[in-house]
């Protein structure tokens, strides 16, 4: 079976490959099994069936958990509360998920039932606060004023029974749709891309915080930063006070809110009261910083080829020099004009960018050798001097007269031969430089006094 | 069976008597895009196919957080995109590998049978493996799977620019490796 190539046509785009690219273009050349993707279908669905039932009996439990936590609460706030009157009739949330409405007219009933009734009425001064008993003894405060700010000050102001209540001010129009928003941002900004990319931008900054708060938008969500790519781990802290009620679990089932980000995927889950409420993931690329040093030699022919060397080893990251296209951490350069060379490497992740620049002296090595000097003593052209052979240390040169008699001979011409003793004429030498191929050379010298 | 849009399929998953079909559909229009989406990335068919069901298991598991924020489609391909690459990176933690070698582990898959094909293209995809993460799943999506940068942007959650650069680089790669002997 081979892939379809049905989603081509309406994904065409600009697109320049090569020839040879473009030659496999369409090919598929995996194998799978016969109806596999109908296989797959049921699988999965059979896997989501599984884990329907399970989390139907988890919750089935949790809810006689929840009832009779509230039952042995009430027992207990029985004989201690003072009852104020009521002077309003207090209101079912209606906007939060079935599953809580479910389990505060349970608690209603059992309020009702006993004589001494939980309900109370926090601030008579706002007219529309809705009260509700909650589930079990855990604290939640939902409490969003009209200009959607979080007010924590509502939980402390509570001084009659925080621990059991839910209070919430709602907006005028408190729709079922209009769920709070947790938000999960940078700076207490009300958006997830706050911390799209949070750029350690010096070593000893490690931490990222980001603040859970509730409004009042429509949806019901947790935004983790942006997957984000950075040199090295840090600490995301997760300011939850104004959103006390919520739990948080991350995919290493650690409940703490706060975590060290390494290299990896994470999952967080965020819980109200038992019930998942949804996840959201992050994924984190730690990218330790480029710290390149340029290793070659410092001085180099102009014949030569250079080996330019990063003094890194690692594909993770992008390299940029000034004397190459090549996005490689080693490159062979040649042709540099003599003289001093400034060559610079820029080396990127995705995180930083460091530079890098050695300089090099390439020397003009090309050898001349002059077929004529003048040994007089007038300080000019005094001597055999073949120009660059400084650079070929260990040459060797033999000079012979026409007859073939060696007049003079030195392993190690250091370009001092003054000719003395010899008679202005012409010569035949042999030099031998000492490069890499060994390079012979031979010809005629005149000598004129 | 008719072909829903994304908007249709998280309209069926929002309410609870019709998510189960709603998610049927999704699970039809998407499987199989989303297995070889997988499957060019990890390359072993099993690998493949547990990844395949995790990433719907979560998907489904995940209908009541997703509403519609970013698109269904690119919010799939980034469920898939990152249970993949954590894959990938389990494995290598398992066999020790250090973090830039985890070409050695594709590569012994593209010379596993799991790949047919001529000799060309087992080079094109030994070449394909050897590139950083980055640009192979750039080079991925958009060679074979002919996804818009505009949609590959918005599954990796990177610029366009960034994208066509790491296209580039990817596609000048290649060609280098493919030219070699």
């Amino acid at each position: 079976m081979k892939e379809s190539n049905k989603h081509i046509d309406f994904f065409e785009d600009e697109l320049k490959d090569s020839e040879l690219l473009s030659k496999l273009k369409g090919k598929n050349s995996f194998d799978i099994p016969d109806d596999y993707f109908q296989n797959l279908e049921s699988d999965i669905l059979g896997k989501i069936d599984t884990a329907t039932t399970l989390s139907r009996k988890l919750y089935s439990k949790y809810l006689l958990i929840a009832v009779a936590a509230s039952i042995a609460f009430i027992m207990v706030f029985v004989g201690l509360h003072i009852v104020k009157t009521q002077k309003q009739k207090p209101q079912l949330v209606d906007n939060t998920s079935s599953e809580v409405q479910t389990i505060v007219k349970e608690r209603i009933e059992l309020s009702d039932n006993s004589t001494n009734t939980e309900i109370h009425i926090i601030n008579d001064s706002i007219s529309n606060e809705i009260i509700a008993p909650s589930s079990n003894s855990e604290k939640i405060s939902l409490a969003i004023d009209n200009n959607r700010e979080v007010n924590p000050k509502a939980i402390n102001n509570n001084t009659l029974s925080s621990n059991n209540i839910i209070k919430e001010k709602m907006e005028d129009d408190s729709s079922p749709q209009n769920i709070p928003v947790v938000v999960i941002a940078d700076n207490g900004s009300n958006s997830s891309s706050a911390i799209s990319n949070p750029k350690l931008h010096n070593s000893s900054q490690r931490t990222v915080r980001a603040i859970a708060r509730i409004s009042n938008n429509t949806n019901y969500n947790v935004f983790l930063p942006k997957d984000t790519c950075v040199n090295s781990p840090f600490l995301l802290i997760i300011d939850s006070t104004d959103a006390s009620n919520l739990s948080f679990i991350w995919n290493n089932n650690e409940g703490i809110s706060n975590r060290f980000l390494e290299s990896g995927n994470y999952y967080l889950q965020y819980w109200l009261n038992d019930s998942l409420l949804g996840v959201d993931s992050m994924q984190v690329v730690i990218v330790a910083k480029p710290e390149p040093f340029i290793k070659t030699a410092n001085e180099i022919c102009n014949h030569e080829s250079l080996l330019l060397n990063s003094g890194i080893n690692s594909d993770i990251y992008n390299y940029k020099w000034s004397v190459s296209d090549l996005n490689t951490s080693e490159i062979y350069i040649n042709n540099l004009e003599p003289g001093e060379n400034i060559i610079k490497l820029e080396v990127s992740s995705c995180a930083d960018t460091v530079e890098t620049q050695v300089a090099i002296y390439v020397n003009d090595c090309h050898i001349m050798i002059p077929n004529v000097f003048t040994p007089n003593g007038d300080g000019i052209n005094d001597m055999f001097f073949v120009k660059g052979l400084n650079y070929y240390p260990g040459s060797s040169l033999t000079v012979f007269d026409r007859k073939g008699n060696v007049v003079f001979q030195a392993m190690d011409y250091q370009n001092n031969w003054k000719a003395k003793n010899v008679k202005a004429g012409t010569y035949f030498y042999s030099l031998k430089i000492n490069d890499e191929k060994k390079t012979e050379k031979g010809g005629v010298i005149n000598i004129v006094r | 069976m008719p072909q829903y849009t994304d908007q249709e399929i998280i309209d069926l998953c929002r309410s609870s008597q019709t998510r189960e079909r709603g998610f049927r559909i999704l699970l039809g229009q998407y499987k199989e895009r989303i297995y070889w989406h997988i499957r060019r990335i990890l390359y072993d068919h099993e690998d493949a196919n547990d990844i395949t069901q995790d990433v719907f298991v979560k998907v489904w598991k995940s209908l009541d957080s997703f509403r519609g924020d970013s698109k269904l489609f690119s919010w799939i391909y980034r469920i898939a995109t990152n249970e993949s690459i954590n894959y990938l990176r389990k494995m290598q933690k398992k066999k020790n590998v250090p973090l830039d070698q985890v070409s050695d582990y594709l590569e012994s898959k593209v010379n596993a049978e799991s790949l047919t094909g001529d000799d060309i293209e087992r080079k094109l995809h030994g070449a394909l493996v050897k590139l950083p993460e980055k640009q192979r799943l750039v080079f991925n999506m958009k060679y074979f799977q002919h996804l818009k940068y505009r949609e590959i942007s918005k599954i990796l959650d990177v610029s366009e620019g960034s994208l066509k650069a790491s296209y580039h680089y990817a596609v000048k790669k290649i060609e280098e490796n493919l030219k070699q002997d």
